[in-house]
């Protein structure tokens, strides 16, 4: 029994050991979702710098203190406004961000639809002139390749 | 001496390209053939002109005359010489006449192979190519200037005693050479990469290759021979352009991945998009303008794509040049920022204003109305429907809504990989099931039980395929069907191709190989465009492997100690700091990488320091199943941490990449036999 | 050329291209009051930007409420070895010419966590005023790239110097009398 609590104390060190030097890929695993504070559009995992170096510090530190990622991500933001996120938080922006793309996808489908609606009757008449139209077209390249050998 | 000698080359260029443009107009009015022929000949002037200015300043580089400026600033004595050369296109103003040169090539290209074909529309199609380099040469002497001099004002007060400057200023002396020599400042570490020597070359390039189609279309517009002249002019051009387009940005990603350290090749950068926007418009034309050529629809649109495509050309040089938008890529700010936008919104109001007066006249109108919703027309339309939202939410994502917020609401922000992946990835989806579908729909039209019995056999094979995979072990839902979309199109193309072959074996008798050969030789835009269709289902399949079955793992190794991950292990060996030619502090890292436990190979991933900030060079064991991709994050000899990725199947992209390129090759290049 | 004028909705036909002319418009000038909002630079002369700063000890200072005054604006990060070399001066500075109405204005920027900056403060034992620039308001104002960059303002607000890099005690102290003995 003595032993079993001895090992379970030596168990709960090692995770102790371990939440308080969180692991170098907890680090990123929350870096990632982040970007460089001086350099812009570089992620904050793939970012050299002090600065950023500094800041992967005060992850570790955070997630040692066992706050959760988006705690983190969360507190950084309010320091540092939304430029070290991806997406935007503020809600305004987050709006934009999605709807707008949204919104130009379906305006461009509605003008292929629109397109796709004006699919006259004509076909009948349209393949008649089409031909007529291929004929001239022929007829055209004929003469302008006669007239490119007379040159 | 070649400062002289550059200058002058330039100078004579801008006059080459400003008299051809006012012959060219005067013979449109006139309709004298002498002045249009007066002004092709000054426009070919350019090209030898730039050629030589272009010459002089790779001399400059490559005998180390510090005193130009542009040579103190991108070169110093410890830069190797194919280096030196490269950094012919390190910097904004290099990079600017090099950029010109490029234009001026294929400018001459133009004339030289349209002369005879489209001769009606050369009085405004030679002012339009020329007004063009005319801008870049003007930024080119008036502004960023490459062969401006350091000179030392003898009277003037200390501060004020250097100057940079193209013209020698009164009273001035050149700087010793012993001082230049020390002071130069050498070149940016991150363009010191192979993918640096080809890389902007070809998205150059790509880049100005667009202002070719781009010349015709506004010369048909304004000369109104709005018959299928200009097509067929532009339609090459265009594929030759996105030929090199698309090679630039295939040797973006290479570089990206070999050199900027993070296990990816694709970031969603601001300058990446840039040039990732006119690719996206050349696609949707290269697609529309078949329905043009064989149905007559869809004239004014294939008009707005062309005019998008330079116009987007056009806007991404503004963003990568100016500093409007930051990023790992663009050129330090500069003074080009404002005339590049003028020139941008000139040319663009110009395009769309030719456009809108032809289109009141009503030569734009379709000939032909859409006959039936199944028919290849109308599935090229929808292609054109996803490229265009393709267009317009990288567009709003890079540009738009960063600027936006900076703007008027004063919050400066990131748009990342994430959110675009959000709404990229769907409509990719959309891309890859259509590519399937259209190559088997017919031309004016068919019935859904006719297409539905063509989609049979490579629905089936697809089904098997998925199946495989998922016996084979792929569990993961999201990535079989991901699997499942770009193998349908895969399978269709390959359909296509051997559908070819067999009808060309049946009807001609010939073997296999010289059937298949025949096959793109004779119709080199339908199978040159399938293979461009494989090309890039590879690279889908290469993408979904490496994004989604990526492991990354980070790993702190003590010297001696193995570290196993997936089938692989590896071993930190040895460790050692050295100094390159250039005076760089290499730390580098020796490590035996084993598979199944036997060692294949030995990798020495490092980091170099530099002044402004230290660079990660990855070192990788690559395979076609995966790369085993190593970073150094930090050490010394007894213990190193290392960021290890492994990324299947990423090799995928580059022969991909590879398969869409000679497609686009085989489509682009000139008839071998004459009908 | 048959009659298909229906072929695209008329209201497409008509206002289309005067719409997009008007984009291209738009998007012109809002690119350029960026870019011209992007190419500012350091204000390095003229009229201070003012701002509010939340100081560490809880209270809220204005530029504007310093008039009168010279004022050190400085820059920092306790991560940025510059910025510790030069510490000791500024608070040198302090000493030497609060009494004669010089502030130095700590401003921290891109600091990890406001408790390094406190132990900093500590450490170094520094008495002027600090806070932290949250969402590098002030830093954008002002366009610092990187710490350390400091900014002489003299009595009337007008910003007279611009220093790039560590503050030297024996550099900078001659400016700072000639602005002291300036009337406002």
């Amino acid at each position: 029994m003595k032993r079993l609590l001895a090992s379970l104390g030596l168990l709960l060190l090692c995770a102790g050991l371990a939440s308080a030097q969180a692991s170098d890929n907890a680090v990123n695993q929350v870096a990632q979702r982040m970007y460089c504070p001086v350099c812009e559009n570089i992620p904050l995992d793939e970012c050299l710098t002090i600065a950023c170096q500094e800041w992967k510090e005060e992850i570790r530190a955070q997630l040692a203190a066992g706050k959760t990622e988006q705690a983190i991500i969360d507190s950084f933001v309010v320091r540092f406004g939304d430029h070290v996120v991806g997406v935007p938080v503020d809600p305004l922006l987050r709006a934009m961000t999605i709807v707008l793309p949204l919104l130009a996808t379906a305006l461009a489908l509605a003008v292929g639809a629109l397109t796709f609606r004006r699919f006259a009757a004509g076909e009948t008449q349209a393949a008649a002139s089409a031909d007529h139209e291929h004929r001239e077209a022929t007829y055209r390249q004929r003469l302008e390749a006669d007239v490119r050998a007379r040159r | 001496m070649l400062a002289e000698l550059g200058l002058a080359a330039l100078t004579l260029a801008l006059a080459g390209a400003l008299y051809a443009i006012a012959a060219c107009l005067y013979s449109a009015r006139t309709g004298e053939r002498r002045w249009l022929q007066s002004g092709r000949n000054a426009a070919l002037l350019t090209c030898p002109a730039l050629l030589l200015a272009t010459g002089a300043l790779v001399v400059a580089l490559l005998t180390e005359q510090y005193q130009l400026s542009y040579v103190y600033q991108v070169t110093d004595p410890g830069t190797p010489p194919l280096y030196r050369f490269t950094a012919l296109w390190g910097a904004q103003r290099g990079s600017l006449l090099f950029w010109s040169l490029l234009m001026s090539c294929f400018i001459c290209g133009a004339i030289g192979l349209n002369w005879r074909g489209e001769r009606r529309l050369m009085p405004f199609c030679i002012p339009i190519m020329m007004a063009s380099l005319a801008f870049f040469l003007c930024l080119s002497l008036f502004i960023e200037n490459p062969f401006e001099r350091w000179w030392i004002l003898v009277d003037a007060p200390v501060e004020q005693q250097v100057v940079s400057s193209a013209l020698i200023p009164p009273r001035a002396v050149p700087p010793t050479e012993a001082n230049l020599r020390a002071g130069a400042e050498g070149m940016n570490p991150l363009l010191r990469h192979f993918g640096m020597v080809i890389h902007p070359p070809m998205l150059y390039l790509g880049f100005v290759g667009f202002t070719i189609p781009f010349a015709f279309a506004l010369a048909a517009l304004a000369s109104g021979d709005l018959s299928n002249s200009w097509i067929r002019a532009t339609r090459r051009w265009t594929l030759i352009a996105w030929l090199f387009l698309s090679l630039g940005l295939i040797l973006g990603g290479r570089w990206a991945y070999d050199v900027l350290g993070w296990g990816g090749y694709w970031g969603w950068d601001p300058v990446e998009n840039a040039a990732f926007l006119p690719w996206l418009v050349g696609t949707a034309f290269i697609h529309s303008v078949m329905i043009q050529e064989k149905r007559g629809m869809l004239k004014l649109w294939n008009m707005l794509l062309v005019i998008a495509a330079f116009s987007a050309v056009m806007f991404g040089t503004f963003a990568t040049r100016s500093g409007v938008i930051d990023s790992v890529h663009s050129f330090a700010r500069s003074e080009v920022g404002f005339p590049m936008l003028a020139f941008w919104a000139a040319m663009t109001l110009l395009a769309l204003a030719l456009l809108a007066w032809r289109w009141r006249g009503g030569a734009l109108r379709d000939e032909r109305q859409f006959a039936s919703l199944l028919s290849r027309e109308s599935l090229f339309v929808l292609n054109n429907v996803i490229f265009i939202a393709l267009f317009v939410a990288i567009f709003w994502g890079s540009f738009g809504l960063p600027i936006t917020s900076e703007l008027f609401l004063g919050k400066e922000i990131t748009i990342g990989a994430q959110t675009f992946e959000f709404y990229v990835v769907p409509l990719f989806v959309a891309m890859y099931i259509l590519m399937g579908v259209a190559p088997l729909a017919a031309w004016g039209g068919m019935t859904a039980a006719r297409l539905g019995g063509m989609l049979r056999i490579p629905l089936l094979l697809t089904a098997l395929g998925v199946l495989g995979l998922t016996i084979g072990g792929t569990d993961l839902l999201v990535a079989a069907l991901g699997y499942g979309v770009v193998l349908f199109a895969a399978i269709v193309g390959l359909c296509e191709i051997m559908r070819g072959v067999a009808a060309r074996r049946r009807t001609l008798g010939e073997n296999p190989l010289r059937a298949f050969v025949a096959l793109f030789g004779r119709n080199q835009r339908r199978y040159g465009g399938y293979m461009v269709h494989l090309g890039v289902t590879v690279i889908g399949i290469g993408v979904i492997g490496s994004t989604i079955f990526q492991t990354e793992v980070q790993h702190t190794l003590d010297r001696g100690e193995t570290v196993v991950i997936q089938d692989y292990a590896l071993q930190y060996e040895d460790f050692v700091r050295a100094q390159a030619v250039d005076g760089r502090l290499m730390h580098i890292a020796s490590l035996v990488v084993l598979r199944h436990g036997d060692e294949v190979a030995r990798i020495r991933p490092r980091i170099d320091e530099y002044p402004q900030l230290p660079m990660s060079i990855a070192g990788a064991h690559s395979t076609l199943e995966n790369d085993f991709y190593v970073l150094l994050i930090r050490g010394d000899r007894q213990r190193a941490t290392f960021r290890i990725y492994i990324n299947p199947l990423v090799n995928l992209v580059w022969w991909g990449g590879l398969l869409l390129i000679l497609g686009t090759a085989i489509a682009a290049y000139p008839k071998v036999t004459r009908a | 050329m048959t009659g298909n004028e229906r072929a695209i909705p008329r209201i497409a036909a008509r206002w289309g291209c005067p719409a997009l002319l008007l984009a291209v418009i738009v998007a012109t000038l809002i690119l350029g009051a960026q870019l011209a909002e992007r190419n500012r630079g350091r204000p390095a002369s003229g009229p201070a930007p003012d701002f509010p700063l939340q100081l560490f000890n809880g209270e809220t200072l204005r530029l504007s409420g310093l008039r009168g005054q010279v004022v050190l604006l400085n820059f920092w990060a306790s991560w940025c070895p510059p910025c510790r070399a030069e510490a000791p001066d500024l608070q040198a500075l302090h000493e030497d010419f609060a009494s004669n109405g010089l502030r130095v204005i700590g401003v921290n920027m891109l600091e990890s966590s406001p408790a390094k900056a406190q132990a900093f403060i500590d450490e170094l034992g520094i008495g002027y005023a600090n806070g932290e620039d949250t969402e590098q308001r002030i830093a954008r104002l002002y366009r610092v790239e990187a710490p350390p960059e400091s900014f002489l303002i003299d009595r009337r607000g007008q910003v007279r110097q611009v220093y790039i890099g560590s503050i030297r005690y024996d550099r900078i102290s001659d400016k700072i009398q000639s602005l002291l003995a300036e009337a406002t």
